[in-house]
């Protein structure tokens, strides 16, 4: 069996894939800003935005987040999306700072109710 | 309860019972089928076929060893033979009285050099996963508050 997906995405991969999916991912935020700052081609994009999607929906229909996940860095901007998790499972995002392929996913309201 | 003795309550109930919560899969959800697609390239082997569908029987609720077996197993090329086998990984992490115990929230993880493995339980002592640390990981993990050994002297 060969690795299926970008090896460059391969650390984001398995902390959503595997530990946000049980609520974990200490290394979640980090691995996702390194991507941030690779020339990534169109299909790591691809991959990145779909990767990027299940960590949102992980985050918003889980029961249990690690509450350090969900301690934000108010220091990074908000289009930095993922060092804002507490904020976005509470639904106090801007949802206008999301990628646009991700505000579909957010649902203030459900979440601030 | 204080803190340590909560600690050793966790640890001891992981220790003794290999209780691991059932998985509440949603298999619209985009990383559920990832996995689901990894496992039906796989499904001509047969605890593959029979694993999708015990998932459908059970509606996608299913004891998350057998979804972590399957998933490191045929999705991440895990070497795994048997979901026992995680048990083992958990127990080698739980006996090493050097490994290292961090309280995240309301749960524990224990960190093993030597099993090169860390297992995070919850405050029940049920198991929620095992896995090697990346070094990412390893830089982002707080000072320990005990060692198996400092916490069950």
């Amino acid at each position: 069996m060969d690795y299926r997906y970008s090896v460059r995405l391969k650390n984001y991969r398995w902390q959503v894939d595997t530990a946000l999916e049980v609520g974990e991912g200490l290394s979640l935020r980090q691995e996702r800003e390194k991507l941030a700052a690779l020339d990534l081609s169109a299909g790591e994009r691809a991959e990145l935005a779909e990767i990027d999607a299940g960590a949102l929906e992980f985050l918003m229909d889980l029961d249990y987040v690690a509450p350090y996940l969900l301690a934000d860095d108010p220091t990074q901007p908000l289009e930095y999306w993922w060092w804002h998790l507490g904020k976005l499972r509470a639904g106090h995002y801007p949802a206008e700072y999301l990628p646009e392929h991700l505000r579909p996913l957010y649902r203030p309201a459900a979440r601030a109710a | 309860m204080e803190e340590r003795s909560k600690a050793r309550q966790a640890i001891g109930e992981a220790r003794h019972q290999r209780v691991w919560p059932v998985s509440r899969i949603k298999p619209q959800g985009r990383m559920a089928q990832h996995t689901l697609d990894a496992l039906r390239d796989y499904r001509h082997i047969p605890e593959v076929g029979a694993f999708l569908n015990e998932l459908i029987s059970k509606q996608y609720r299913i004891d998350s060893r057998l979804w972590h077996y399957f998933k490191y197993k045929y999705q991440w090329d895990d070497p795994l033979r048997s979901p026992e086998e995680l048990d083992e990984r958990f127990e080698a992490v739980l006996r090493d009285k050097d490994a290292t115990v961090h309280p995240i929230g309301e749960r524990y993880i224990i960190h093993s050099q030597l099993a090169g493995r860390w297992a995070i339980i919850d405050s029940r002592g049920f198991r929620i996963t095992v896995y090697r640390p990346t070094e990412q990981d390893l830089e982002n993990l707080e000072t320990p508050l005990w060692t198996i050994a400092t916490l069950f002297a």
